[in-house]
């Protein structure tokens, strides 16, 4: 539902649809700073009988990997 | 009664602390100011059918916020000349008519059209929508309502189109994109060609808020193909 909540507010600065076979449609939703995206099919878009199916939210955060050899650089250039 | 016969009322403070409210009612009044001292706080508040010249000198080590809100139904030249270290100014302007004169002689200057400022707010606005195995005919649009109390200005699209099978790229892949407001139906950009493009407007796209805007790609091409459609702008 946040995700839904989150379209209704324009609380986002990235908005993906893509329309399903059976006329719903899923709508990727993110936010410039935030490590999460939400993703949510909705029937009826903006309809009176609009109705949630799906909804999810999926965490985006940089790879654990890729912080540590950042770190690992940014130190690097410290010592020089 | 004043302290000379033309009522000219002479006003000399000499002290440690001063605090001085000042209210002056009358048809025509000269006021030359000269204040200087250690720490000084000066709020000025004028209401007048018509205001003359006001100059405002400032020499201090340091100067706080300045905050000056001017509206009137015409006015002369604002001339503002700064000279710090550091600067933050922010101008807003709204009139029918405006010039313009700015001379900045800094080392660095960050100037910001409004799309730029927006995004760099965190405003910005970007949608796309996707569809494949479209045959002649086929779209896929994407649709947003704005929000209560919010306008969504659109100042770019683009889209593109491919075919599904790599044999069929000796086709022509022609579509025809469309952008329009609903309820009321506005239409504001249509476009027809061959594989793709961007464009960029130079009139933003205005949707207030309560209205929803779509923005189509329809595959006009004979062979099945995929679609996508983007547009972007910012939202205040």
């Amino acid at each position: 539902m946040d995700g839904l909540r989150k379209l209704y507010r324009g609380d986002f600065n990235t908005m993906e649809q893509e329309w399903q076979p059976d006329g719903s449609v899923v709508i990727t939703l993110s936010k410039n700073g935030e490590d999460k995206v939400h993703r949510f099919r909705v029937r009826n878009l903006y309809q009176a009988d609009e109705e949630l199916v799906e909804d999810e939210v999926i965490q985006t955060t940089t790879p654990p990997w890729i912080t540590a050899r950042m770190k690992e650089a940014k130190g690097h250039e410290r010592k020089g | 009664m004043g302290d000379y016969p033309d009522w000219t009322d002479l006003v000399h403070l000499v002290g440690t602390d001063i605090m001085l409210a000042v209210d002056i009612q009358g048809a025509y009044i000269m006021m030359p100011v000269d204040i200087q001292a250690q720490y000084v706080n000066v709020e000025v508040d004028i209401v007048a059918q018509t205001i003359g010249n006001i100059g405002i000198d400032l020499a201090a080590q340091s100067v706080g916020d300045i905050t000056i809100d001017i509206a009137a139904q015409s006015i002369g030249t604002l001339a503002v000349g700064i000279v710090a270290s550091t600067v933050t100014l922010d101008i807003t302007l709204h009139a029918s008519d405006i010039t313009l004169n700015i001379d900045i002689d800094a080392q660095s200057v960050g100037v910001y059209l409004q799309t730029e400022w927006e995004t760099k707010e965190g405003h910005d606005k970007n949608f796309r929508s996707s569809g494949t195995s479209k045959n002649w005919g086929g779209n896929t649009y994407f649709e947003y309502e704005v929000p209560a109390g919010k306008t969504l200005y659109i100042t770019g699209v683009s889209y593109a189109i491919f075919p599904d099978a790599a044999a069929d790229y000796d086709h022509h892949l022609h579509f025809w994109l469309e952008m329009y407001q609903l309820l009321p139906l506005n239409r504001y950009v249509d476009i027809g060609g061959e594989g793709g493009g961007a464009i960029m407007l130079t009139k933003p796209i205005v949707i207030p808020h309560g209205k929803a805007v779509q923005g189509k790609i329809t595959n006009k091409s004979n062979v099945s193909c995929t679609v996508v459609v983007c547009a972007w702008g910012y939202e205040i």
